[in-house]
């Protein structure tokens, strides 16, 4: 039974839509992640889960109940908000205590449930400290723990880490994972850090132009994307594309580009069939691409290599192939010594298809 | 080299000379020349080398004067209740129209407009409007068949016309400060609010109004300054009448000067009101200040 369900909401501003409709379906206790560029409508998304903004069609149900037109109180839900959104009137202790205190909860009750939480992210000792002497990294623990005392049933998150600096948010990413193992609670996490997506959540909702392009577990989208779009935003440094024509050379049928050969995944045969002599988006990985010439039969490409970045462990290689821009991630202990034309192998199964008309992959 | 730090010490003072020599000849010199003064007799038209010293007369005088007495606590009714009056309405009106609704615009233009008005004009608009033969107020009442109401006549309705003019003009003061502090509010922390529970009542009085707070106890303070010294309205609406019901001290002070011509008595009562606004203020920057380092220290 899904614990969050969400039937072709949309939302519209005067003649433009945000949200062109959309449907999900979240399980009990799962950390979805929503991505996608600014202006993908996955905040806007989130906020009418939130009942912050209203919906302009369409259905949310969290439970056995639709939500869509109750004040975000009835919908019992909590949020963090990118820029804290603490109270700067209240020390730490009554930020948190809020919503308790509205509701009535004993006082007792109330002083239990702020010390298990600030326990917990380690803000025991700023309880009487107000936001503005508090740094960065301790508002977003606030925020976070200003949401946690509800215990509400959902948790809502809008980029939360984002105005954060760069090791700050790396820090503060392992311990939201650390607490979402030990917080059961339906969460659903918006984002534009596709490293964020990926290492939190347990089902990723990749957003764009206001429609759901793929949603799955982190690996599946990473392994196998549904289309260019997310091909080209899941994964660090993104995919590579290759404009290539499906031709046929002595018999076998091959990926033909302007200055490079790609061979057809055999799995992928029979689905592409009707493509024949037409058009196709090869897209490869910057990992998949392995320096030197690869066990006999093993595809080659040969890369100019412009520029070689190190980054420290790894390497990322700028080269051209074509006149392809081809990004290539290498061990840094394997660099190559030399510089200019290298070969390079893969293995035809890590080759990714896309129609170019419909930017759908081929599978 | 010291001179050259010497020098650059000394540029912000050169730049601030011209400010402070105005300061001098329009602010500090007409005070010492009023507390001069109120040690002295001297009538208007007769040369200032006649005035004769007195001492502390002119304030024995005061002290022991009924009309001083009296004027003093119509100041402070008038003062406080214009004060009190002016905020709540500001600040209802202002949360009330905090919102983008069509029209709210049009709505702010004309709240505001009252505060534009010359004070002598706001003095004669509610003169007609008090006036109980020929005024809407009176027509109004007699229309719907009840009697006339002695607005500026009777002395226990004077005072209280007189708060509503003012309220009437200074009340958008209160109303665009207390707007602009809204607006400038994080719209996120309210939003917060209502995920946290709070109604729309809860948030205005949990995290909207503690927020602009610092604004509001400004934009009183600076309304409670200018209430005791308000003049020009009351001057046109009642001349201080029926008796003294309406006689402020800034009024009890042109009467003095320029009616009785006794410059001495009326400087000794501008430099006391002076003194009453300047405790005022003191006291209300100590309670500001107080709070503050508190607030600090959370």
């Amino acid at each position: 039974m899904p614990h969050i369900r969400i039937r072709d909401l949309q939302k519209h501003f005067g003649d433009v839509a945000v949200i062109a409709g959309l449907d999900l379906d979240l399980a009990d206790k799962e950390f979805t992640v929503l991505v996608g560029p600014s202006g993908c409508g996955k905040s806007t998304t989130l906020r009418m889960i939130a009942g912050l903004e209203e919906a302009s069609r369409g259905e949310i149900w969290i439970g056995e109940r639709e939500v869509s037109r109750l004040e975000p109180k009835d919908r019992d839900i909590a949020m963090v908000f990118q820029d804290y959104a603490l109270y700067p009137h209240m020390d730490v202790a009554r930020n948190m205590s809020f919503a308790l205190r509205l509701a009535r909860y004993p006082k007792a009750e109330i002083d239990a449930r702020i010390r298990r939480v600030a326990d917990m992210l380690s803000i025991g000792h700023l309880l009487d400290r107000k936001p503005a002497a508090l740094s960065g990294g301790q508002r977003q623990r606030v925020a976070m723990g200003r949401a946690l005392v509800r215990d509400a049933g959902v948790f809502l998150f809008d980029e939360p880490l984002s105005n954060l600096d760069a090791k700050l948010r790396n820090q503060m990413r392992a311990e939201l994972a650390l607490m979402r193992k030990r917080v059961e609670k339906n969460m659903i996490y918006v984002t534009h850090d596709q490293i964020e997506a990926m290492t939190l959540a347990d089902r990723i909702v990749v957003m764009h132009a206001g429609k759901v392009q793929q949603q799955g577990r982190p690996e599946d989208l990473y392994r196998a994307p549904a289309n260019l779009f997310v091909a080209g935003f899941i994964g660090a440094p993104p995919m590579n594309f290759l404009p290539v024509r499906l031709d046929s050379r002595d018999g076998r049928p091959v990926l033909l580009g302007r200055d490079y050969t790609l061979p057809v995944p055999p799995a992928r045969m029979a689905a592409l069939a009707p493509y024949a002599r037409r058009d196709i988006i090869a897209g490869i990985r910057p990992s998949a691409l392995r320096q030197g010439r690869g066990p006999e039969g093993a595809p080659a490409l040969t890369l100019h290599i412009e520029l070689a970045e190190y980054v420290g462990a790894q390497s990322v290689l700028v080269t051209r192939c074509g006149g392809e821009r081809v990004i290539v991630e290498v061990n840094s202990e394997q660099r190559l010594a030399g510089e200019g034309e290298q070969p390079f192998w893969f293995d035809p199964d890590s080759l990714h298809l896309f129609d170019p008309e419909t930017e759908a992959a081929i599978r | 080299m010291p001179s050259r730090q010497g020098l650059n010490r000394a540029t912000p003072y050169f730049f601030l000379a011209p400010a402070a020599a105005v300061a001098l000849v329009g602010l500090v010199y007409p005070m010492l020349r009023s507390v001069w003064l109120s040690f002295h007799e001297w009538s208007i038209g007769t040369p200032p080398e006649s005035a004769r010293f007195v001492g502390l007369e002119n304030y024995r005088w005061l002290v022991a004067d009924d009309a001083f007495w009296v004027s003093v606590g119509v100041t402070l009714a008038f003062a406080l209740a214009v004060v009190v009056l002016e905020v709540v309405l500001g600040v209802a009106l202002a949360l009330v129209l905090d919102r983008d609704l069509r029209g709210t615009s049009l709505f702010r233009t004309i709240f505001i407009l009252p505060m534009m008005i010359a004070p002598i004009v706001v003095g004669l608009i509610w003169r007609f409007l008090y006036n109980e033969q020929f005024g809407p107020l009176s027509q109004a009442l007699k229309a719907l068949g009840l009697p006339g109401v002695p607005w500026l006549s009777s002395p226990d309705m004077a005072l209280l016309s007189v708060i509503i003019a003012d309220v009437w003009q200074w009340t958008p003061f209160i109303f665009i400060l207390a707007l602009a502090a809204l607006q400038g509010l994080p719209a996120s922390a309210i939003e917060a609010a209502r995920i946290d529970g709070a109604t729309r009542w809860q948030t205005t009085w949990y995290i909207k109004l503690p927020l602009i707070a610092p604004v509001i106890a400004v934009a009183a303070l600076l309304r409670l300054i200018d209430a005791f010294k308000v003049l020009e309205v009351i001057y046109i609406l009642t001349e201080g009448g029926p008796g003294l019901s309406t006689e402020i001290l800034s009024l009890h002070i042109y009467k003095t000067a320029f009616v009785s011509q006794q410059l001495g008595r009326a400087s000794a009562l501008s430099n006391l009101l002076l003194l009453i606004v300047l405790v005022l203020t003191l006291l209300l920057v100590l309670a500001r200040s107080l709070r503050e380092s508190r607030a600090g220290k959370e």
